[in-house]
């Protein structure tokens, strides 16, 4: 899959500050994209190419930093760049923790905001990488047989065969079978890459312990 | 006839009959002179009569001739007797052969004409007839010769004096059986004396009827049976009737309804009793036109008795005229009659002795002596009425002269009390004295109050310490106190009508005018502040306060007004205004300080633009190759957003000068917009959502626009504050324009918690605060920047939460 063109998102009720930020970043060959307010800004369908957003934090209804709280409750990890006309500490810091950027005072530097604008870019690169792996790993789950997926936990939580035919009720080469096919279905060269696989596609062997337990 | 013995008796009888019948027809003539006329057609119908009578006699006697022949010598014996008896008659008898001969007169005949009878026989008679009367006499006598009718005609015949004298000649034929004519009896009468008579009569009655019919009343006879006999011509005037259809009617068609029995009654019990229910010689009674019209009338009545019956005659006169002219006077008596009771007027009439005759209800009333108390009195009792000698003795005077001029006089009267009395003296023609007089005392005593009252109103309008003015209804003034007149050093006849303008500041003059004329016209009140100019020269603003003045009745009577000098105050209040400007500025200053952060941003906008697009314009340029035309729409950017930067510097610079307040003409929206600008990111970091409801159509007002800006600025800022603790519901602030009756009403609604009801009183008050960083001026500043205005600051709880501040600002007039 080849990347796509990345996409920087402007949302700022000023409109000089809009069209200068547009400016800008088209300066350095960067495709933008203008939003006078969150509410704009959520009807426009995410692409699939790498994109931040870069936030106003102070809007007419609701604040950037409401809109940072909307789109991690739904699971849209934008990286997000704050930018104010004058922020306090306690704004920044919160913005921060929420996983923004940068926090930016008005007026910046124009190489603070474009370095900002990399780091994000980069940082939705590596995460839309992440999302394609584990989207592959849930893919490659699927064409697991029942007894193959019921394995699997008991498998990445480190039991031994012997282990895993006596918690199943079965023999141990029954296990041995299941073994190598769920290790071949699922791509995994050894038992540590499984695991790695098994969790980012959200299992694990504590898992299965405490709902047993 | 002739024949016959018996035949020549029997004509002698005849003749005998034939002349006593002519006697006694004569004497019965003479007897009713008065009647001769009708007497007269009697006479010859009882001549007619008789001779008719005498052939029946005759035939009857031829009968009973036979059986008198024996009796024959007797009857010789009577004629000899008859014949002295012709001969001794007083009438004039002679006979005439059946040819018109006439062969006998009697001795009376002869006597009377003395002539003797040889020249009367035959035809020679015609000697004594007057020559204008013997054709027409012959002529007859000849057509009754041939006629056989009987002969009868009048003629003058000469009597033995001399004189001709007035006769009536009568002859009869005697015929025979066979109905011949044998003879002709006649018979003379001298009528001459009785022609006298009746020409005396006729003139006599003749003279009557002129008189009847002449006369103005009405003349009606009427009979015993009540039915009229006669109406004179007047009767038509009065009555209305033809006096020809009055004849034969009953009486009491002339009358009404009720006066015809009251007639009948007293008619017949006078016929009865001869008592008369009337006075005869002039009785008032009602009578009756044709035309149904009833009128008094005068009656006067007469009797005469004629052939034994009785004949009323009534002479009538129609005295409506004279009715109504009697009701005329006494209508006019007694209109002075009353006049005289009940005119609130003093009258009294002295007779030509100088003694009181009489005196009006209105005399007995303010004088206090009844009219007989005082009737008789002479001129001593002046002394009563005017006790002082001297002015009693220029009261006679004046009553002695009479003139008719009217004086005010002091007149005592009975009870002691001294009485205001306007009073004249008139003399009648006939020498008697009229004193009229009225009773002036109250009015005297409320001239004398009006002269107190109106020495007061002038004493306190002189000493007052202010100026007083007074109009007429026609705009010019008719006073000026004594305070005006000191304050402008001029004299009253300068001032008035109009004078008083020229002391008017000429700037102020038409304005003044105005105001005073548009208000006169409404009879409202007014108040006006003008320049006047004192006695040294300088011009003091003086207040002038005009009220429009009433009559007692009602009626509009002009203005007055009081001004006073109120330099000074307006020197102390421009003192105020200018102490008010600073402090509204000072607050002012204070609420940007408040509002440093918003500024701050406002200025750090564009500023970041600039920066921005700066950056972006050299990025532009430094590309490889440089993008020139995206470097310069940047670059151009760069100067637009500067430019911004620099208004809002100067907008925040405006706020905080400081200067007088400058009137002008504004619009309150656009007021409103500016504000918001400048509060919009206040507004944002207080989270607040401001809502605009600006209505197109609210009039221009005349303010100053930092000072209703500022009132504005603090009113959105405390609405922005009352939110801020406001979690569980939007933090709305909505600011509002309208039209109002004033002029503009502006409002701003929050929806914070409102204000504590303790606090409320207090929130205008200055130091008030409850914000940590507030100066408390605000909202008092507010309010005095507002009403500086003519407009009004208040506020009111929202309709679910918060306050709503709202203020007033009058419109351009």
């Amino acid at each position: 899959m080849t990347e796509q063109a990345p996409i920087v998102f402007v949302v700022d009720d000023d409109a000089s500050i809009r069209d200068a930020l547009k400016s800008l970043i088209r300066s350095v060959g960067l495709r933008v994209e203008l939003f006078r307010s969150p509410r704009e800004f959520l009807q426009w369908k995410l692409p699939d190419a790498p994109s931040c957003l870069v936030l106003d934090v102070r809007l007419p209804g609701e604040s950037g930093l409401d809109l940072q709280r909307e789109l991690v409750q739904a699971d849209i990890h934008i990286p997000i760049i704050f930018i104010t006309g004058h922020g306090d500490i306690p704004m920044s810091v919160r913005a921060m923790k929420a996983g923004a950027v940068e926090f930016l005072t008005k007026p910046f530097r124009d190489q603070d905001l474009l370095d900002a604008i990399q780091v994000a870019l980069e940082r939705d690169r590596a995460r839309q990488r992440r999302q394609a792996e584990t989207a592959m790993f849930r893919k490659r789950l699927e064409s697991l047989t029942p007894r193959e997926r019921e394995v699997l936990p008991l498998v990445v939580s480190g039991l031994l065969n012997k282990q895993v035919a006596a918690e199943i009720g079965t023999t141990e080469a029954t296990v041995k079978v299941h073994r190598s096919q769920l290790m071949k279905k699922m791509g995994a060269d050894s038992l540590p890459e499984l695991v790695r696989m098994a969790e980012k596609i959200g299992i694990s062997g504590s898992e299965r312990q405490s709902s047993k337990g | 006839m002739s024949n016959s013995p018996i035949g020549g008796f029997g004509v002698v009888i005849a003749t005998l009959i034939v002349l006593v019948a002519a006697i006694i027809t004569s004497s019965v003539d003479r007897r009713a002179r008065a009647e001769i006329q009708r007497l007269n057609e009697e006479l010859e119908l009882r001549v007619a009569e008789r001779t008719l009578e005498l052939e029946t006699v005759n035939q009857s006697l031829r009968k009973q001739i036979a059986e008198r022949e024996r009796a024959e010598d007797a009857v010789r014996r009577s004629e000899e007797h008859l014949r002295l008896v012709i001969d001794t008659a007083p009438a004039m008898l002679h006979s005439a052969r059946p040819d018109g001969y006439l062969d006998f007169f009697n001795k009376r005949w002869l006597e009377y004409l003395g002539v003797p009878l040889d020249d009367l026989l035959g035809w020679r008679w015609t000697s004594v007839i007057h020559p204008d009367d013997l054709a027409q006499l012959v002529d007859r006598w000849q057509t009754s010769l041939a006629t056989g009718k009987p002969f009868d005609a009048e003629a003058r015949l000469r009597r033995a004096d001399g004189e001709y004298r007035l006769t009536l000649h009568r002859k009869v034929p005697l015929r025979d059986e066979t109905g011949n004519i044998v003879k002709w009896y006649g018979s003379v009468i001298d009528i001459e004396d009785r022609k006298q008579a009746e020409e005396e009569l006729k003139s006599s009655e003749e003279k009557y009827r002129v008189i009847v019919e002449a006369a103005s009343d009405a003349v009606i006879s009427m009979d015993e049976s009540g039915g009229i006999l006669f109406a004179n011509p007047a009767t038509a005037r009065i009555f209305g009737y033809d006096p020809a259809e009055l004849i034969g009617k009953p009486l009491t068609v002339l009358m009404p309804d009720y006066m015809r029995k009251l007639h009948e009654v007293g008619f017949r019990r006078y016929l009865a009793t001869g008592e008369r229910h009337l006075n005869w010689q002039g009785a008032e009674v009602t009578a009756l036109r044709k035309n149904g019209q009833e009128f008094p009338v005068e009656v006067s009545f007469g009797e005469m008795i004629s052939n034994g019956h009785k004949a009323f005659t009534g002479f009538i006169r129609d005295i409506s005229e004279k009715k109504r002219a009697e009701d005329e006077l006494r209508k006019q008596k007694e209109i002075f009659q009353k006049i005289f009771e009940n005119i609130p007027v003093i009258i009294a009439f002295r007779g030509q002795d100088r003694r009181i005759e009489m005196v009006n209800p209105e005399f007995e009333r303010a004088m206090g002596w009844t009219l007989k108390e005082i009737r008789g009195q002479n001129l001593d009792i002046y002394t009563v009425f005017f006790p002082d000698p001297d002015y009693r003795h220029m009261v006679l005077d004046l009553a002695a002269a009479s003139t008719g001029e009217w004086n005010d006089l002091k007149v005592r009267v009975k009870d002691g009390r001294v009485l205001d009395v306007a009073s004249t003296f008139v003399r009648l023609s006939e020498g008697s004295t009229l004193g009229i007089g009225q009773d002036v005392t109250e009015r005297k005593r409320a001239e004398a109050e009006l002269r107190e009252s109106e020495a007061r109103f002038r004493l306190v309008s002189d000493s007052a310490p202010v100026l007083i003015w007074m109009s007429r209804t026609d705009k010019l003034c008719t006073y000026f106190n004594k305070p005006w007149l000191d304050f402008t050093g001029r004299s009253l006849d300068r001032e008035l009508g109009n004078g008083w303008a020229e002391d008017v500041h000429p700037e102020d003059l038409q304005r003044c005018l105005d105001t005073y004329v548009h208000a006169f016209d409404r009879r409202e009140p007014f108040r006006m502040n003008y320049r006047l100019r004192r006695h040294d020269g300088e011009y003091r603003w003086i207040s002038d306060i005009g009220v429009p003045r009433f009559n007692p009745d009602g009626s509009f009577a002009g203005y007055i007004g009081s001004c006073i000098d109120v330099t000074e105050q307006r020197r102390a209040e421009e003192q105020l205004r200018h102490a008010q400007a600073d402090l509204a500025r000072v607050t002012r200053m204070a609420t940007m300080g408040e509002l440093a952060a918003a500024i701050a941003h406002e200025v750090n906008q564009p500023l970041a633009s600039v920066v921005t697009y700066g950056s972006a314009s050299l990025r532009w340029l430094a590309g490889q190759p440089p993008n020139l035309e995206e470097a310069r729409e940047a670059m151009e950017r760069t100067v637009r957003e500067a430019n911004r930067a620099s208004d809002v510097i100067g907008r925040i610079r405006a706020l905080l000068q400081k200067g007088p307040p400058q009137m002008e003409r504004l619009d309150v929206n656009a007021v409103i917009r500016e504000v918001l600008t400048l509060t919009g990111n206040e507004l944002l970091r207080g989270g607040v959502t401001v809502r605009t409801e600006l209505a197109a159509d609210v009039p221009a007002v005349l303010g100053d626009r930092v000072q209703l800006q500022q009132v504005l600025l603090n009113l959105i800022l405390n609405g922005v504050d009352a939110m801020n603790t406001i979690t569980d519901r939007p933090r709305d602030l909505l600011v509002r324009s309208s039209k109002h009756s004033d002029g503009v009403l502006i409002e701003v609604h929050d929806s914070g918690a409102g204000i504590d009801p303790e606090r409320a009183v207090h929130i205008f008050e200055p130091f008030f605060t409850t914000k940590p960083q507030g100066t408390g001026m605000g909202l008092s500043v507010g309010r005095s920047i507002v009403e500086a205005h003519g407009g009004r600051l208040w506020f009111t709880p929202g309709s679910q939460h918060g306050v709503v501040f709202q203020f007033t600002v009058p419109k351009v007039e």
